[in-house]
């Protein structure tokens, strides 16, 4: 009786999020099914069934290796860095009541791309005196340690009389991720020519890093963020009204805005330590999740956390696939296909109106 | 009838203790790096490499190998998807992840450390013969290596000159770029009996007055790089290099990069052939 008296999109919203749930979930199979290594569907579903006590007999041991210990993990990980940043990009939209916003806006990516440039151009004398977990964990930590600091003095530098201001924020950002880059381009000015490769893989991001450990650690973090930031929907609904508007409401735009930036910092700093920078996913995730839906958070915030775990599940499909045996960093991909659908997405918006 | 069987059993018995001393099963191998490569080729091992990185040039019997990338950035299911035995590469391949993976797989790495000196080109190519079961072939290789090593002495002694060369390498598409003391062109010039014109740390860019200063007598380059400045004519145009001795002479060489910095079983010849081409 309710949802027929709402309009047509918000009383379909349940079929459609069940709809993009369904798609995540197939495109999380397809990538399972391909890949360098022959795993024909017969022999995938026969090593998937195998630890469930279901012998079919259909599979080698090298098969069920490679998709126990190589493609599950990285499936699983570019599922849950596609759903962070996605909703990092939706959350950082509506943070800043800004389409063009995106999570790198508060200073996380610059900050995590100086920690993780500090450690391949500086570390790689005092890092060989370490235990090799230690070696190994450093580069991750200082990302996100990095993304954490910078996070925290983009956000230091908003505050007015006590009040962060969400458009200085912005502008804060916009100035600190300029210096950032900067560091970065004197550190490549530093860097020898092995450096200045890893260097730029980097920046170019990668899911090779995937595997189970990695996941342990990551995807806690990845999953507080999905699990909380929906319950954010309200109160970024009654924001996009407005500042004021939105404390007329009851909510603390403090506190909201706290609360983003804690979780924006926490999911990009996840992922960006564990796969390095993956660019136009949380920009451009956002702007589909609104256009096959509607504008309220309730919707885009969920839906861009899918749409972005089933498009970076195929952008890293593509990038296994595309130049096999080698790969492609999966973040050239994002970008490469991100900013001409994003133009698109720009010139169908200014041909409607 | 039973010093018959005794002498069949001796016979079997020593046939199965030569058995480990007949080259073993070379196997599948991922060759990374482009010195190990042609390290592995050289001891005969061409036909049984699968996969290179891409640094190395192919082995010469299997010209249309599969590359598997840059060495620092493997995908381990492209590697194991050419169902490889053993993958020899140099310390720093990866990702960490991807070389788990690869041993967890069953198949053998083996990471050499960095080799940044004629000495380390050697031993390099002694513990490759030991991991692959070819000693007496490494052996064999070094011999010749040796002979162009003392060739190369010979040369240089013989013309009682030790010019100064400049090498300039593109790095990565950036400008072009001076080595200095502790590069592989620096162990390279000094093989082949010549003095390195640059007196700084690693690479520096090039410019005008720094060549002017430096004084070279030959400019070294490799195609790539050359390529890289435009061509022959392009590199004498530059304002520095036109006043130098190298450039009023037009004296340049030009070795391949593999063959140049790869510090694998060729770094005898080119060393001699850098001291012919030096000390003319």
């Amino acid at each position: 009786m309710n949802a027929a008296a709402l309009p047509l999109p918000l009383g379909r919203r349940p079929s459609r999020m069940g709809l993009l749930a369904g798609l995540s979930l197939l495109a999380a199979l397809i990538a399972l099914a391909v890949g360098a290594f022959p795993l024909p569907p017969a022999a995938l579903i026969s090593a998937l069934l195998e630890p469930l006590g279901i012998d079919l007999g259909r599979h080698a041991a090298d098969q069920s290796f490679v998709l126990w210990h190589i493609r599950l993990p990285r499936v699983l990980l570019a599922a849950l860095v596609g759903g962070a940043l996605g909703i990092s990009g939706a959350l950082s939209q509506g943070l800043f009541r800004n389409p063009l916003a995106e999570p790198a806006l508060i200073g996380v990516a610059s900050g995590a791309a100086i920690g993780a440039a500090s450690v391949i151009v500086f570390a790689g004398s005092w890092l060989a005196a370490l235990p090799a977990w230690a070696g190994a964990a450093a580069l991750p930590v200082a990302a996100f340690v990095g993304g954490g600091l910078c996070t925290a003095l983009v956000h230091r530098l908003a505050r007015v009389d006590g009040r962060t201001a969400v458009d200085t924020m912005l502008l804060a950002g916009v100035a600190i991720n300029a210096l950032g880059f900067a560091a970065i381009g004197l550190l490549q000015v530093i860097a020898d020519d092995e450096q200045l490769r890893g260097l730029t893989f980097w920046l170019l991001g990668s899911l090779g890093g995937a595997t189970w450990s990695a996941l342990a650690v990551g995807a806690p973090l990845m999953l507080l963020v999905l699990a909380l930031g929906p319950l954010l929907a309200r109160q970024l609904d009654a924001l996009l009204l407005g500042e004021s508007e939105a404390g007329h409401l009851g909510v603390d735009v403090q506190r909201l805005e706290r609360r983003c930036v804690a979780l924006i910092a926490l999911a990009v700093g996840a992922a960006v330590a564990l796969c390095g920078v993956i660019g136009f996913v949380g920009l451009v995730v956002p702007h589909i999740a609104r256009r096959l839906g509607t504008v309220s958070h309730r919707w885009t915030l969920p839906a861009s956390a899918l749409l972005g775990a089933g498009l970076l599940v195929i952008a890293d499909a593509l990038g296994r696939t595309l130049t096999a045996p080698a790969e492609l960093p999966v973040g050239a991909i994002t970008s490469l296909a991100g900013a001409p659908f994003f133009l698109v997405l720009l010139q169908r918006r200014s041909a409607r109106r | 009838m039973r010093p018959l069987l005794m002498f069949g059993v001796g016979a079997l018995l020593l046939v199965l203790a030569a058995l480990p001393a007949l080259a073993a099963e070379p196997g599948r191998i991922v060759a990374l790096g482009g010195g190990v490569t042609a390290t592995l080729d050289a001891l005969g091992l061409g036909g049984a490499i699968v996969a290179v990185d891409a640094s190395s040039h192919p082995p010469a019997k299997n010209p249309g190998v599969p590359r598997v990338g840059y060495y620092r950035q493997l995908s381990a299911e492209g590697v194991l998807a050419l169902r490889p035995t053993h993958i020899i590469g140099p310390v720093g391949a990866g990702p960490a992840a991807a070389i788990e993976q690869l041993e967890a797989s069953g198949a053998r790495v083996d990471l050499l450390p960095p080799v940044k000196s004629v000495d380390g080109a050697r031993a390099r190519i002694e513990a490759i013969g030991r991991l692959v079961d070819r000693a007496a072939q490494a052996a064999g290789v070094l011999e010749a290596f040796d002979g162009e090593l003392a060739r190369a002495k010979a040369v240089a002694a013989g013309s009682g000159r030790s010019p100064r060369v400049l090498f300039v390498f593109v790095h990565g598409g950036a400008s072009l770029q001076v080595a200095g003391r502790g590069t592989a062109a620096h162990a390279m010039v000094t093989a082949a009996g010549a003095t390195l014109a640059g007196d700084h740390e690693g690479y520096r860019p090039l410019t005008a007055e720094g060549v002017v200063v430096a004084r070279p007598d030959v400019i070294l380059a490799t195609p790539r790089s050359l390529a890289g400045v435009g061509g022959e004519d392009a590199l004498w145009k530059n304002p520095g290099l036109a006043a130098t001795p190298a450039g009023q002479k037009k004296r340049l060489v030009v070795v391949d990069d593999v063959r140049l910095l790869g510090f694998g079983p060729e770094t005898g010849a080119v060393a001699r052939e850098l001291a012919e081409a030096f000390h003319r």
